[in-house]
């Protein structure tokens, strides 16, 4: 399997063909038992925990089903995160931009259990971009909304990946999810077909 | 079982485990004092008069199972050659002792008593004596020895003139009681408490007005302030494991509330009725709650047995077996601690709107959260109560307890504000973000483990300073001989004499035989007193002293100190509780055939273990001459200076010399085993600390497993989330050390003030060893939960 700069890639697949797994062992957040992964340039072989972290922190972004966005911080907290542990100069600003990308510069303060499920998966977009990663990993990031929520955050993932020329890689049910990235890949049991 | 029900059942288990086995501990320990009590009278039970106990009431006794043993005693003359002395004589039956131990010298150490033929005399009268033989009446007897311990000394302490012990057949046969003879005789009865009430009962109809039981309290006060702080200390330590565990059970419940409603929401919107809800977690509660309970006191039967075989030189494996009566309180400690804790999440259960929880998962938490902190006070005002026995105790932990939550609060709320203002970045600005991410979980975290940590270091100073503090108020110089009997006319004189050879000698106080016959001109009516204790002490004989000086361990309650034309009382604090005396009565004193009556002009409190010449009841000087009288003095005699004072004695023959080193040593081994059985169950509330410290950890382990894996996806290193952790945890642990310091200090002085009478100065350096064990406990579990965070995939966290 091979993702080119800028491609945007969904991998489809029954529940438990392993499309988690492989995202996970795609983004350095697992190892494989076998077989080599190639991140921009890098051989996540050879690479230790602090260097696929340093990786990540710098050219990496995830969107989640479950949003998991920090309990008991703001949102501009949490979009603020990766910013401060990648020692970005400006953090607060850069964040509050990000959330007002996508439309949330009116809840700054807000913590997660005051936004709804569609307000937290902008504020995880917001966090997402907000260190301007080359790549992001996206598992099911419309799957625990509804269809015209679902179609907002599709939209706002798809802007603001062409805005930052951002490579995607996502896993999903929803086949107009699916549509919309250039490829397609069918994952069975572990194995592409 | 889930994760948080099996933590649940851990708590209570460890909670239930501790409780028991400090019972079932403690049961043995109490057991053992009240035998060291029971020592001090030779008996569990005795009944004393002044005509012959007839053999129906000892049979009686025998046939109900009791142990008996009996005594005669009354002060009489011996004649050792030309010479005469008096003494008071002791005939004991072949099985006295009942409790404790009689020691003397012959040709060896003996522990039976005197058989027919035998007498032993008191060790003062060995250098008169000087293997003569003695008449004792119409008997005329070797000595064999002389005695070294005597368990019941204590019971005519004052009156005392040297002992002669011989076997009680002798005695009675000697032909020294006549009618006219002062014997006291008591039956020495053994056996357990029911047997002993049954018969008490059952004889009391037929007790004369002068007959008396007389109970282990009755026992010397030295001893008994010993024993009592020596039962107070296990109170303390029993409730503290309690209180430790109770804790780690309430963190337990916490998790399974959060937890539960949840799933209750489910269950609700499949369909389940509020009550069937409800229904199914109270009979899981239960069930978990009954198997816990008795899986604990089983363990802690066990481990109580195991604790005393493997420290049996430390606690001493004589120790009476332990009976089942301590898994009753475990069992409603138990029941409490679960109920109570429970209710309110149990409410917040049934009452759930699967709507809202489904939707907002915390709102419904935090109203049960402030329900559970409400039961939780109640619940442990009840413990407190019921486990306590001792009301001024259970107040203030319960005063700690409130303080803890109180102070928390305020502080945690400052400190959010503070850091919000200061605006920290970075791994430590995360680190400190915890207290506003989770403050209920903080809060229940820093209370919890300062409470434990408060205990742990009043126990700690109350072992180790209460010890020393006692120790040091009994200086090398204490009294350690009394002299009694000495006549007006000897005093100067033997005072001279006792100078010339360097001895000193404290105060000589004029000293009488009397009892109380009227309180405001009212002749003294039993039946006006309630307690038992009351109409004991309004019955009994008085040694009054005679001084317008305390001793320098008496602390004037109220009233005034005298002034040289005063006459009156000054009464003892608990007798005049006992007596319902009160400033300003006038007393009527009957000395022989003479009244003697004066105004209470104050009342003390008497420091009994000082060793000092004290009296309930001391008169002013001036009425000395109104009653017939001898002075009593108290001095310190350097070991190798024993035979100075016996050679000066020799020419006041009325005048005899108590040792109290055999006292004195005593009590030190009360309060000696008293403290041992404090240390033993120190570890238990150490243990509980420990498990304790494990259950705060896992209440926030899912939230922070969630975070260490949101920041490692995010890209964090390990050691800005190791920063960030230890940070927290930092912070969580000088703050538990900081709480815990400053609760020990306030808690501890007034537990030894008001339950130990002792002044307790916990040095500075508490506040410093009290945050570093806070922090670095706290650092270290901080660092070996996170360590295990950072070694599992991100991916296996967000799963669970």
């Amino acid at each position: 399997m091979q993702v080119k700069h800028g491609e945007a890639v969904a991998i489809v697949g029954e529940s438990g063909s392993g499309k988690t797994t492989l995202l996970s062992l795609l983004a350095g957040l697992d190892q494989p038992s076998a077989g080599s992964i190639g991140l921009l340039g890098n051989s996540l072989d050879g690479l230790d925990e602090e260097d696929l972290a340093a990786l990540r922190r710098k050219d990496i972004g995830f969107v989640f089903q479950q949003f998991h966005l920090v309990p008991g911080m703001s949102a501009l907290e949490n979009v603020r995160l990766p910013l401060e542990i990648a020692k970005a100069t400006n953090p607060d600003q850069t964040a509050k931009a990000a959330l007002a990308s996508v439309g949330l510069a009116s809840k700054l303060d807000n913590k997660p259990n005051q936004l709804s499920g569609g307000e937290q998966q902008r504020v995880a977009i917001a966090r997402a971009f907000a260190t301007q990663p080359k790549v992001l990993f996206a598992d099911e990031p419309t799957g625990n909304l509804d269809n015209k929520t679902g179609a907002l955050i599709e939209d706002l993932l798809f802007d603001l990946r062409q805005k930052h020329d951002t490579t995607l890689l996502l896993i999903t049910h929803d086949a107009t999810l699916a549509e919309r990235c250039d490829r397609t890949l069918t994952l069975v049991n572990g194995r592409f077909v | 079982m889930s994760r948080y029900w099996r933590l649940y059942f851990a708590a209570l288990l460890v909670a239930v485990t501790a409780l028991s086995t400090v019972g079932f501990l403690t049961n043995r320990v109490a057991q053992s004092l009240t035998l060291e009590k029971s020592s001090a009278l030779a008996a569990d039970l005795v009944l004393e008069r002044t005509e012959a106990i007839p053999n129906e009431w000892r049979e009686r006794a025998e046939q109900q199972g009791l142990r008996t043993a009996l005594i005669t005693e009354f002060p009489s003359v011996i004649f050792i050659g030309d010479d005469t002395q008096l003494v008071q004589v002791k005939g004991v039956s072949d099985n006295y002792p009942l409790r404790g131990e009689l020691q003397w010298r012959g040709d060896d150490l003996y522990t039976q008593p005197p058989i027919a033929g035998q007498v032993i005399l008191a060790p003062e009268l060995e250098s008169l004596v000087q293997q003569q033989d003695i008449s004792l009446g119409e008997l005329t007897l070797k000595p064999s020895g002389y005695i070294v311990d005597e368990p019941d000394v204590g019971m005519n302490f004052f009156r005392l003139a040297p002992k002669v012990i011989a076997h009680h057949e002798d005695v009675l046969n000697s032909g020294l009681i006549g009618p006219a003879s002062r014997v006291k005789y008591r039956l020495l009865l053994a056996g357990n408490p029911q047997q002993l009430n049954t018969y008490r009962k059952t004889l009391t109809p037929a007790l004369e007005k002068n007959d008396s039981w007389l109970e282990p309290t009755d026992g010397r006060p030295e001893l008994q302030t010993a024993i009592q702080r020596g039962e107070k200390f296990i109170n303390l330590s029993a409730l503290s494991a309690s209180i430790v565990g109770g804790v780690a059970i309430i963190l337990a419940l916490q998790l399974i509330l959060s937890e539960s409603l949840y799933a209750a929401a489910i269950f609700r919107a499949l369909g389940m009725s509020s009550q069937q809800v409800l229904w199914r977690y109270l009979r899981k509660l239960f069930g978990i709650t009954l198997f816990a309970t008795l899986s604990g006191i089983l363990i802690g039967y066990g481990l109580q047995w195991s604790a005393v075989q493997l420290a049996s030189d430390w606690i001493g494996n004589s120790l009476p077996a332990a009976e089942w009566t301590p898994a009753i309180p475990s069992i409603i400690h138990a029941l409490i601690l679960s109920i109570g804790l429970s209710l309110p999440g149990l409410w917040a259960i049934r009452s759930v709107s699967p709507n809202r929880l489904l939707r907002n998962e915390s709102r419904s938490t935090n109203r049960s959260q402030w329900l559970l902190g409400g039961s939780v006070f109640i619940t442990y005002a009840l413990l407190m109560a019921y486990q306590a026995e001792d009301i001024s105790l259970a107040g203030i932990l319960l005063g700690a307890l409130i303080a803890i939550t109180l102070g928390l609060m305020v502080i945690l709320h400052l400190f959010q504000a503070l850091i919000q203002r200061i605006k920290l970045h970075g791994a430590v600005g995360f680190g400190l973000g915890a207290i506003k991410r989770r403050p209920g979980i903080v809060m229940v975290q820093i209370s919890g483990l300062s409470i434990a940590l408060c205990m742990l270091l009043i126990l700690n100073y109350l072992r180790t300073d209460l010890y020393q503090l006692w120790s040091t108020s009994l200086p090398t110089n204490t009294p350690n001989h009394f002299l009694l009997n000495v006549l007006p006319t000897e005093k100067d004189r033997l005072i001279e004499q006792l100078q010339k050879n360097n001895i000193a000698a404290n105060n000589f106080f004029a000293t009488t035989r009397a009892r109380l016959s009227a309180i405001n001109g009212e002749a003294i009516n039993l039946d006006q007193f309630d307690t038992d204790r009351g109409k004991r002490l309004a019955s009994r004989e008085y040694s009054l002293g005679f001084h317008n000086q305390f001793q320098n361990d008496n602390r004037i309650i109220a009233g005034n100190a005298w002034s040289n034309d005063q006459k009156g009382f000054s009464v003892e604090q608990g007798l005049s509780q006992s007596l319902k005396l009160k400033l300003g009565d006038e007393l009527t004193f009957r000395a022989g055939a003479i009244n003697v009556s004066a105004p209470i002009l104050s009342i003390r409190s008497v420091k009994w273990d000082s060793f000092n010449v004290n009296f309930f009841v001391q008169g002013t000087e001036n009425l000395t001459n109104e009653v017939p009288h001898a002075f009593i003095s108290s001095v310190y005699i350097a070991p190798d200076k024993t035979g100075t004072l016996q050679k000066l004695l020799r020419g006041y023959p009325s005048v005899s010399s108590i040792n109290l080193t055999p006292l004195i040593d005593k009590v030190k081994g009360v309060l000696d085993r008293g403290l041992r059985a404090v240390q033993g169950v120190f570890s238990f509330t150490l243990i509980a600390a420990i498990v304790l410290l494990l259950v705060s950890i896992e209440t926030a382990r899912r939230q922070r497993a969630k975070e260490v894996a949101t920041l490692r996806t995010l890209g964090a290193s390990k050691r800005f989330i190791l920063n960030a952790t230890l940070t927290e945890f930092a912070f969580i642990g000088s703050a538990v050390g900081l709480l815990a310091a400053s609760l020990a200090h306030i808690a501890a002085s007034l537990i030894a003030q008001r339950l130990f009478g002792l002044t307790l100065g916990i040095p500075f350096s508490t506040w410093v060893i009290s945050v570093a064990i806070g922090t670095s406990l706290l650092l270290v579990i901080g660092w070996l939960s996170e360590r295990r965070l950072l070694q599992q995939p991100p991916t296996q966290q967000f799963r669970r």
